[in-house]
């Protein structure tokens, strides 16, 4: 009774990582949810490291040497070799497309470039860009694989990034836009910001610019306002409503309304709690940013939440994704994490003795009868 | 708004916390007040931490079972047992843990599909269906809401639709003496 490949949903199925911090030659199958489970070190944040620097990339937002992106400091330090591999296979209703992306470092003077960049389905290409030492070049190619135009391209960047959307791209455009909808954070609730100039149409790393964010998702989906609104009604005791102050000429405050006792009053993002920004922020990203086409890789989304409010998000999460969240890929080394996840959707990451990470489904572990797979962890018995 | 959760949901794996979250939740219970306890192991030997889990659940229902509305849902698949056999083994298994049978008024159902939660499915999903036979897999859990409510539909009418399989039959009775009736859902 095997369970039938899910098509439709877009969903990156597989990333592949060499010569990246403790990643080398590492190869992760991932689903619509996955857990990655692993010891301290083992590289599960090293992976959404990986999907915030391409994603950086591919967004225009970043060069390739820079600090988020994949600057020779990531080099993997016992390896000798200087190109780093990327791959990423996404599918996209019925297509299956392949990005991969090589970088070339110079050590001593730890310059980098894009030497190969390559959009393909099927093997077949879609976009490609060479660095070779003659030149640097960019060939372009249609949705059915006929040779388009040959132009140079700038190798301390993703020259795809630069490609405009076209009639005949929509396979190259459709995985941009997929690729830049990738939420790559880790929030430390301390670091949001309470007011806002623009609209971030991406969550940054820690989630600085939430409100930023938050008034982008809220122009793009206010139907969605009441419901999200109830659902934190439920979480927050005395939670109302949230609103956008204007306090300058673009600039707005978020504000978060409570009642107590029947008293309403309002307190500004950073004068409430740590733990009720991150609830705020997390039933956001599932209820907010629900049909936008947003994945998410969260790192210890758990942190700053109440126990008992971790599973009732989970049950969310994990009934948005392959829908109105097309996929969701969660760090953590939480239990409630663990054992509501790790049966099915969780790998765990490994360090082998030289020293590179490998993944084994959390359901090869061998769990004692009764136990539950945190406690298996916790003890170090699933070895 | 503090959490408290008043159902415990037992089961072996995914498909089978799918269907009755989703069943629980269509006659109106929200999910923050459900607790999930999910096998690690997942479907084939997910009975055995079923089964182990059981008698600390119940345990904790009877410490509770005097506040309102307190209930312990356990599903468990048959797999090539009867109905009979699972739900006995799982109250001896409670027994083995110091816990005394279920008790007549006590609000803990054990939902026993047979030969599994496919079973089920597929005659929600019209079929006619043998309980020895093998169903196939949804291709993702939460895809069972309309085999949920199709059931709720039939339970609106109180009436299955026939021939229904025995073990369904059965479910709908534990559900009705062991939670309508005692006013838990």
């Amino acid at each position: 009774m095997t369970r039938r490949s899910g098509k439709g949903s877009p969903v990156i199925k597989r990333l592949y990582v060499d010569n990246y911090k403790s990643l080398v030659n590492f190869e992760l199958q991932l689903t619509e949810l996955t857990l990655l489970l692993g010891p301290n070190g083992v590289g599960k944040t090293a992976v959404l490291d990986v999907m915030f620097g391409v994603r950086r990339l591919l967004s225009g937002q970043a060069k390739v040497t820079d600090t988020d992106a994949f600057p020779t400091s990531t080099l993997t330090r016992w390896q000798k070799r200087d190109r780093q591999v990327f791959e990423i296979d996404v599918t996209l209703g019925e297509d299956e497309l392949r990005y991969r992306l090589e970088v070339e470092h110079e050590r001593t003077t730890r310059k980098a470039r894009v030497v190969l960049e390559r959009l393909e389905a099927k093997g077949r290409p879609l976009f490609v860009f060479e660095k070779t030492e003659e030149r640097a070049e960019v060939r372009l190619f249609r949705d059915n694989h006929s040779a388009g135009p040959v132009f140079g391209g700038d190798w301390s960047e993703s020259a795809l990034a630069r490609v405009p959307p076209a009639h005949d791209n929509t396979r190259l455009t459709r995985f941009l836009d997929f690729m830049r909808k990738v939420i790559v954070c880790g929030m430390y609730p301390a670091s949001f910001q309470t007011e806002s100039s623009t609209e971030d149409s991406v969550l940054e790393r820690d989630a600085r610019n939430f409100a930023a964010w938050y008034r982008h998702v809220l122009l793009e989906r206010p139907e969605l306002v009441p419901e999200f609104t109830k659902a934190l009604q439920e979480v927050i005791d005395g939670f109302r409503g949230i609103r956008m102050e204007r306090v300058g000429l673009d600039t707005r405050a978020l504000m978060v309304a409570f009642d107590q006792s029947g008293e309403r009053y309002e307190l500004r993002l950073d004068e409430i709690s740590d733990g009720q920004r991150a609830l705020i922020a997390l039933y956001s990203l599932v209820r907010l940013a629900a049909g936008q086409g947003y994945s998410l890789f969260l790192d210890e989304p758990d942190n700053y939440i109440a126990l008992a409010e971790i599973q009732p998000w989970l049950i969310e999460l994990a009934d948005a994704c392959g829908g109105e969240v097309p996929q969701a890929v969660l760090c953590s080394h939480h239990p409630e994490l663990i054992d509501y996840l790790g049966g099915d959707r969780g790998l765990v990451l490994k360090r082998e003795s030289s020293g590179s990470t490998v993944v084994r489904p959390s359901s090869e572990l061998a769990v004692e009868g009764g136990l539950r797979l945190s406690e298996v962890i916790a003890r170090g018995w699933e070895r | 708004m503090s959490r408290s959760v008043n159902t415990v949901i037992l089961c072996e794996d995914r498909q089978h916390e799918a269907f009755a979250r989703r069943f629980l939740e269509r006659i109106g219970k929200g999910h923050r007040v459900m607790r999930v306890e999910i096998s690690p192991k997942g479907r084939g030997s997910g009975e055995q931490f079923v089964r182990e889990r059981f008698a600390k659940e119940l345990a904790f229902y009877r410490a509770r079972q005097h506040r309102v509305e307190q209930a312990l849902v356990v599903m468990i698949d048959a797999d090539n047992r009867t109905v009979a056999t699972r739900v006995h083994q799982a109250e001896e298994a409670a027994k083995e843990g110091g816990q005394e049978q279920r008790r007549a008024r006590e609000r803990v159902a054990i939902f026993v599909p047979a030969r599994s939660i496919e079973t089920w499915l597929a005659y929600l999903d019209g079929q006619m269906v043998d309980e020895k036979a093998n169903y196939p897999r949804l291709e993702r859990e939460r895809d069972c809401q309309r085999h949920v409510d199709c059931l709720h539909r039939m339970c609106q009418s109180r009436a299955l639709r026939l021939p229904a399989p025995p073990s369904l039959e059965a479910a709908c009775t534990e559900y009705c003496i062991r939670l309508h009736s005692g006013g838990a859902v």
